[in-house]
This record gives structure tokens, sequence and C-alpha cells, in this order.
């Protein structure tokens, strides 16, 4: 009769409304947290109790999902943890989550030896679905919160390795000396240092660790402690290099690979003598009255290959004179294929000595290149002698 | 441009054809591979150069540190033709007297040879 079945649609008609509000309600729930742990749980409550089931779990297709081994709720059967989707077993029913990449993550499996009708399965996969989405958010939650603290951890590197750096130019009288030194990323593998000892004489550093980042930051690091230990011994440089080389290579395979060039230099003001040794650096530029000398490497980087043995150069720096020492941070800014080089870089030391010449290459590096992103530590030395007295 | 390794054999020595920029990371690791998996089958060592336009300072890590896997299991490994860019590197860092340079494949296979009858 038209009654009846009027009746009858609209009694399926609730039942209907009712489920769509069941999923609703519980998709309100699932999305009310962003611990994963939280959302698992919920859902297999849900699960359970929406569908009456003795238990609920989730069956990981790989990998790890929140804190906890296992994730179950309510009752199950003792074999319930050899459940695959491969498999049939009686009173199991499941719904795949999927990840955002399609891939299954997991799935949610219901125990109830009643068989679930039509429209619970589909409550069960509406269930599974939204549970995917929130576990996603969580996931992202998670990785948003160790990113931070990464970033953090960053952060306080980068402050160490700046407070590391020469909290101001020690002024040496009759000579000027400038450093400027700029990563790539937040920490870097360059170092220059300038260390008075206490016979007067300065003992300076420019040393590059190959690679970038905070593996190169961390071999500086150390790098730092073992020159600064030494620069006061009363070794001559070689002697200094010889062994920081044997130390680095000492330290192992991962070590050397992270191989550290460097020029070593001592200043005695008083004589106005310079001792230089250079291992496996881009060259040293003297500038003179009569041009430009090269003070190029007499050893390999420290580090690099055992007994390696160095040899100190020994020159006067005249009144007027410029030294400059640069990582090849300097020297491989790039205008599309064509690099900066040493050339231009040397071209840019004038006939007088420019207080400001720092400032002024990193100015035309920055141009050279467009204005790109920096994709090296880039760190200069310059010393003259003049300024002031 | 990417970095590549290509390989072919005369008389016990390997001969590895560099090609492109051979940077940190799949570079680097390529290169590693290819010389552990030929130092592994009891090979000497032959790097072609000629296509190798770049190499930053974990590329030059990596080819010391070939040559220390080489000498560590009595094998030889030598160079040959690098561009002038790569020979200035090795020029720079002191390298070139390490490594055993060569302009040609001729006078490396034969500097191989001379070595065996030593």
């Amino acid at each position: 009769m038209p009654s009846t079945t009027g009746g009858n649609e609209i009694v399926e008609l609730q039942q209907k409304l009712a489920r769509v509000q069941g999923l609703l309600e519980a998709s309100r729930r699932v999305h009310s947290t962003i611990r994963l742990d939280e959302v698992l749980a919920m859902t297999l409550e849900i699960a359970a109790k929406e569908l009456e089931a003795e238990g609920a779990f989730f069956a990981l297709t790989g990998g790890r999902l929140g804190t906890r081994g296992n994730h179950v709720h309510g009752c199950v059967p003792d074999d319930w943890t050899r459940w695959t989707d491969c498999v049939d077993m009686t009173g199991y029913v499941s719904a795949p989550l999927t990840g955002e990449r399609g891939e299954t993550i997991a799935h949610l499996v219901t125990y109830r030896p009643a068989a679930l009708s039509f429209e619970e399965a589909d409550f069960l996969e509406g269930l599974a679905h939204q549970a995917a989405l929130a576990i996603g958010n969580a996931q992202h939650h998670e990785r948003m919160i160790e990113w931070e603290r990464v970033r953090a951890d960053l952060d306080a590197a980068r402050a160490i390795q700046r407070s590391l750096l020469p909290q101001s130019v020690p002024e040496v009288p009759g000579y000027s000396l400038a450093l400027r030194s700029t990563t790539c990323y937040e920490v870097g593998g360059d170092y220059v240092d300038v260390i008075p000892l206490e016979d007067g004489r300065l003992m300076m550093v420019l040393a590059d660790v190959a690679g970038k980042g905070l593996a190169s930051a961390m071999i500086s690091m150390t790098f730092r402690s073992s020159f600064r230990a030494m620069s006061g011994a009363g070794l001559s440089l070689h002697e200094i290099a010889g062994r920081l080389n044997t130390l680095h290579w000492q330290e192992g395979i991962e070590a050397r690979r992270r191989y550290v060039t460097a020029i070593l230099l001592c200043l005695d003001r008083q004589t106005h003598r310079v001792d230089m040794v250079n291992s496996g650096h881009n060259p040293a530029f003297l500038k003179g009255a009569t041009g430009v000398r090269t003070i190029g490497a007499s050893g390999p980087p420290l580090g690099m290959l055992p007994g390696r043995t160095y040899e100190t150069e020994t020159f006067t720096i005249a009144e007027g004179e410029q030294l400059l020492l640069y990582t090849d941070g300097l020297t491989e800014v790039f205008q599309g294929d064509e690099e900066f080089g040493e050339e231009r870089l040397q071209g840019l030391l004038a006939d007088k000595p420019n207080d400001h010449l720092l400032d002024h290459i990193w100015a035309v590096l920055a141009r050279f290149s467009g204005n790109a992103r920096q994709t090296d530590d880039m760190t200069a030395l310059y010393l003259y002698r003049g300024g002031v007295q | 441009m990417s970095f590549t390794i290509s390989s072919r054999k005369r008389d016990g020595i390997e001969i590895l054809t560099l090609a492109g920029r051979l940077v940190l990371g799949d570079g680097t690791g390529l290169l590693r591979t290819a010389v552990r998996k030929s130092l592994e089958e009891g090979n000497d060592l032959l790097l072609d150069l000629a296509g190798l336009g770049y190499m930053d300072s974990a590329g030059l890590g990596e080819l010391v540190g070939s040559y220390a896997s080489a000498s560590s299991r009595m094998r030889q490994m030598k160079l040959m033709r690098p561009q002038d860019r790569i020979g200035t590197l090795l020029q720079i860092t002191k390298l070139y007297a390490t490594f055993e340079v060569f302009p040609d494949e001729a006078s490396a296979l034969a500097a191989f040879s001379e070595h065996e009858q030593l």
C-alpha cells in the first residue's frame, strides 16, 4: 500500500540520516585532536562502539604508526595478530587507510562474530577515510614540531659558531687588519682566527673544511681547538701543520673526506716578518709595488693523507704591502657558467690599500652573481702594513 | 650537468671514464661504488677525467679516498687527461705529486706495465 511504502522510505531515510550524522560526529571527533596516538585510539573506540564490535585494531602495512607498538581496542581473539588483508578470517572486517600519495598505510579492522550490514561496512570505510586524513594531519604536525626542534638546534649551533669568531679584530699597531666570513647555511665550515701570542706576535689562520653545513662546522670546531692549543706552544708553523694533518687523519675515514685546506700565518710586527704555511689552500696574494706575488701550497690539505710534511715560507711585509687570504667560496662565484676566478679577485687589490676592501669584494661578488643565493661559505682576511699607527 | 661513469677493461686495468660534475651526493656516491666494486674484483684503476668539467671539495675528497682505498689493497690508481680546471685544482692542493697524472691513455697504460716489471 502506498502509505506503508512511503512509511518505509521515511524510515530508511531516517536511518540513512542517522548514519550520516553518526559519521559526521565520528569525523568531528577524530579531527578534534592533532596528537597521533589520540587519533588512533579514538578511531578504534568509535569503530567498536558504533559497529557494536567486540574489538578493533590497526593492521600496519609497514613501518610504525604512533608511539605504541600495537593499536588495539576492546576484545579481539588471540589470532588477531595473524590478520592480513590477504586471508579470509571469520568475524573480521576491514577498511584501508589511504595516505597522501595513494598508498595504503594501514587497515582499520573490526572483530564481530555477526556479519556487518552493507551500511555498517560503508560506515567503516567512511571512518577509515576520515582517520587517514586525521593521521596525515597529525603526522604533519609531528614533523613540524621535529623540524622546529632541529631549527632551534641549528640556531644554537649558529650562535655558538658566531661567538667563536674573533669578537673584535685586534688592533695591530702599524697595520690594518680586517676579517669577514659569511656562511651559506646556518653554520659553515670556514674558520678564521687571530690569536695574539705572549711574545707580541700575532698568529692567524684561515681554513676551509671540505663541504658545508653542520658536518663541516663540527670539523671546523675540532680544528679550531687543535690549532688554538698548539698556537702558543712554541712550535713552528710547519710543525703545527704536520701535527694538525696527523690528528685529523687519525680521526678516521669520515673526517678524511672533510679535510681542511688552510693558511697558517704568524706576524711579527716589530720586524715585519711573516711566516706562512699553505696546506692545500688557494694561493695567498701579497700585493707590493712590483705587482702581486702568490704564495701557494707546500703540501696537500690537512687530514687527507697520512704523514705529509709542510714548509714555512718567510717574507717581510713592506710599508703599503697588502696580504689577502680567502676561501674558494670567493673565487667560485658563478655568472652562468663563468667563474669569478682568482685573476678577477687579484684584480680587486688596488695599488693603494683600501680599508673597505672586503666590503668592496663582497659587493662585487654579489653583483657578479646577480645577487644569487650564496652557494658556499665565504671568508677572507685582509692585512696591510700602514694605517693605524 | 649530471655525473656519469662508464667502464671498460684492458689487461686487468679498469678504465673508468668520468663525465660531468663530480660533487657531493650522487656523484661522489657513484664514484665510491664503482671504485669499490672494481677493487674488489682485483683491478688496477685508470680514471679518465677528459669529460670531467667540475669537481667540488667533496669530489676531490672522494678522488683521494679512492686512491687511498686502492693503495690499501696494493692496487694502483692513476689519472689521465684532466681538463685545465681539474689540473689547476690538483696543482693548488699539491695533489699532482700524489696522483700519477698522464696526458694520454698510451702513456698511462705503459706506466702500469712498468710498475708490474719492477
